[in-house]
């Protein structure tokens, strides 16, 4: 699990990193696993937190559902971390 | 003599009908001008194939195309190209694979072959380095693709050898017929294999054991190292689990094939993936010629757990916990594509059933994009009713039904009942039984679309709306995979256009500048709009399937105003005239040869 500064104020994720992202995510069992956060958090923050590179290029699920990066996280979100497929080339 | 570098200077032409081989000598300028690949498939079809040309006629040939740099020891240097007039869509074909074919024709000395006429009799060429020969093929006649590759290489004593062969899809002139090599790389689009079963070339079989010369090898062994060592940097999923890791992104962007392209997303996609063949059926990850990658999915199903085990790795072996279905790994396993066209789109969560079907087209000799498309559409008209139960012999056409999907392979491959009608690819189908099921066709010139929707994707719109091979998600249509389809290097590989210039130079030792890479990309697809304008394709070939023009949840319809200027833009910016024709200033300005000019305006 990814230790927030401050535990006093900080929300749980429920986390999944998809095919090889899942390596930023060393504590989650097959790339599943729960991430505390400070609050106010956005998906960009989570991101950062996970040390993922080239975030801008995901996609991220919020409960099912494509949120945009600037999106704020509430305790208790399923959120789903995915590359984006490029396409055209093969 | 000249020193040359990755390539021979050597294309061998083959006369079905006279039972004759030839070499011809290009010279230096032709392959600086083409590089290979498309460019050079479409300098031959434009040289011999008149236009009315019969796709599956004595008229058409066939061009397999390695590029200068087919060949070479460095990653992505497996590709190679087949071109010909297509069945489907009448106008060029042209289609890549990667593996180990290409770069055996290249080490066994040849630059291409150029196949002409038509066999009597079912024959296949063996090339064994610089010998030539056409060969009986009668006992190959009806034989799936393993099949033939064993009896092949025990008849020549040789089990290296690589074979390039249509499966029995081609023979029964099945117009999304593909080219196989070595049974799992496939060349899938545009019906070549029916081009190959019409001359009744069941196979090319090559062996070549002198590499590929280039002037400074140096490079390519530090190419070659960077991208070794920077496999988690660059190609991570690739390595890890190949094409279709990020379909889940795909979904939740809501860009999915679901249900014949009409729903933008498929609740089951999770099941389908490429992590999901990776932790519940792959064996293993196999590579291309020279490639560290390794982004080929290699599965293997039993029918029981009792028949399952472990490989001799020790990975362990699935099974179909059903017990229907036995998937043989020399298929290697589905791409992206695959998993899409005969799973996603059709709304199929059933892997098993999935993996069997892409077994299936790769001993076939079917292109799965095609054939899934093809009964994409086929269950959108029998759910609308427009093909019933009584004409399909009670065979179903069911979306979610895998089983369906696997029974109706065969069937179109042999052209069984029904199969016969949907072996015509949808648009023929569509325009014979009408009805409005040309409302819901996939098709782009003929041909079925890829498996990356343009709505959701503004990069495939271009693509879809001016590759000359219709719906080829290949994007042939960009300068930077034109330029490595010409030269023959693979599109996933993370080179940007500095490395990709850095090898070609190495390559062939030629002082190449980043414009000059541009222009043999454009050379390329100008000749092969310039193929299509003989064949009589026009302006208004140019546009997306109506199904298009709709929104999808999440994504805008693309209206008919908004695909003409794309059209336009594109026209001018390749220098072409307001209706699509390449004017004889913009021939002038690349190089092209004077034959063609009179196809201009």
């Amino acid at each position: 699990m990814v230790e927030p500064a401050n535990l006093e104020s900080t929300i749980t994720l429920q986390c999944r990193l998809v095919g090889e992202l899942r390596r930023y995510l060393p504590s989650g069992e097959r790339g599943e696993g729960p991430v505390e956060l400070p609050v106010p958090a956005t998906v960009d923050d989570l991101l950062v937190l996970l040390g993922v590179p080239e975030r801008e290029s995901l996609v991220v699920g919020v409960n099912g559902s494509k949120a945009p990066h600037s999106e704020r996280l509430t305790d208790g979100d399923e959120v789903t971390i995915v590359a984006a497929m490029t396409g055209g080339v093969g | 003599m000249t020193e040359r570098y990755g390539y021979w200077n050597k294309v061998l032409h083959v006369d079905l009908t006279a039972g004759t081989t030839s070499i011809e000598e290009p010279g230096d300028e032709f392959y600086r001008m083409y590089g290979g690949g498309r460019a050079m498939s479409a300098h031959y079809l434009l040289k011999y194939v008149p236009a009315g040309a019969d796709a599956l006629g004595p008229d058409n040939v066939f061009v397999f195309a390695p590029g200068v740099i087919t060949g070479a020891a460095v990653p992505g240097a497996g590709r190679h190209s087949v071109g010909a007039k297509s069945p489907l869509s009448g106008g060029i074909a042209e289609s890549e694979a990667g593996g180990f074919w290409g770069a055996e024709l290249k080490r066994a000395g040849w630059d291409g072959i150029v196949v002409h006429g038509v066999s009597e009799k079912p024959v296949y060429l063996w090339i064994n380095n610089d010998e030539v020969e056409l060969r009986d093929a009668s006992h190959l006649w009806g034989k799936i693709t393993g099949d033939v590759e064993d009896q092949i290489r025990e008849e020549l004593g040789d089990a290296r050898i690589r074979i390039a062969q249509c499966g029995p899809a081609g023979e029964n002139l099945v117009r999304f017929a593909c080219v196989m090599n070595d049974g799992k790389e496939a060349a899938g689009r545009g019906g070549m294999g029916a081009v190959l079963g019409s001359k009744k070339l069941k196979a090319v079989a090559v062996r070549g054991t002198t590499p590929v010369v280039v002037a400074d090898k140096s490079v390519l062994t530090s190419t070659a190292k960077w991208v070794s060592s920077t496999l988690d940097e660059n190609h991570s999923n690739f390595s890890h689990y190949g094409t279709g890791v990020a379909m889940e992104g795909k979904n939740l962007d809501g860009g999915t094939p679901s249900r014949n392209f009409k729903l933008g997303q498929f609740d089951e996609i999770r099941k389908i993936d490429a992590v999901a063949v990776g932790e519940n059926h792959r064996i293993q990850m196999d590579a291309c010629f020279a490639c560290s990658v390794r982004c080929k999915k290699v599965v293997q199903i039993e029918m029981s757990e009792a028949d399952a085990g472990v490989t001799k790795k020790g990975i362990p072996i699935s099974f179909d916990p059903q017990g229907r279905y036995r998937v043989d790994p020399r298929y290697g396993g589905p791409e992206y594509e695959s998993l899409a066209s005969l799973g996603g789109n059709l709304n199929v969560d059933d892997l098993v059933a999935i993996c069997k079907a892409n077994e299936m087209c790769n001993y076939l000799g079917l292109d799965s994009i095609s054939t899934g498309s093809t009964i994409a559409w086929a269950m959108e008209a029998y759910e609308k009713g427009l093909i019933t139960s009584e004409d399909t012999d009670g065979q179903p056409l069911r979306f979610e039904h895998g089983d369906d999907v696997v029974a109706w392979l065969t069937k179109i491959a042999y052209r069984e009942g029904y199969g016969d009608v949907l072996a015509e690819g949808s648009q023929r189908v569509a325009e014979k039984i009408g009805m409005g099921s040309e409302d819901f066709l996939t098709t782009v010139k003929g041909v079925e679309m890829g498996m990356h929707d343009p709505r959701h994707m503004p990069n495939m719109r271009q693509t879809y709306l001016l590759a000359p091979t219709g719906g080829d998600h290949g994007s042939p249509t960009n300068d930077r995979n034109g330029l490595r389809n010409a030269v023959g290097i693979c599109s996933f590989l993370a080179y940007d256009d500095e490395q990709t210039l850095e090898i070609l130079k190495a390559v062939t030792g030629w002082d190449v500048t980043p414009e000059e890479m541009v222009t043999i990309a454009h050379r390329g697809h100008t000749l092969a709009r310039l193929f299509n304008t003989r064949h009589g394709f026009t302006r208004a070939d140019d546009v997306l399937p109506k199904r298009f023009q709709d929104d999808l949840p999440m994504h805008e319809g693309l209206s008919l105003e908004f695909q003409n200027e794309m059209v336009q833009e594109y026209y001018a910016f390749q220098g072409w005239d307001s209706e699509g024709v390449p004017t004889s200033e913009g021939l002038a300005a690349l190089g092209i040869a004077e034959d063609f000019v009179s196809l201009t305006t």
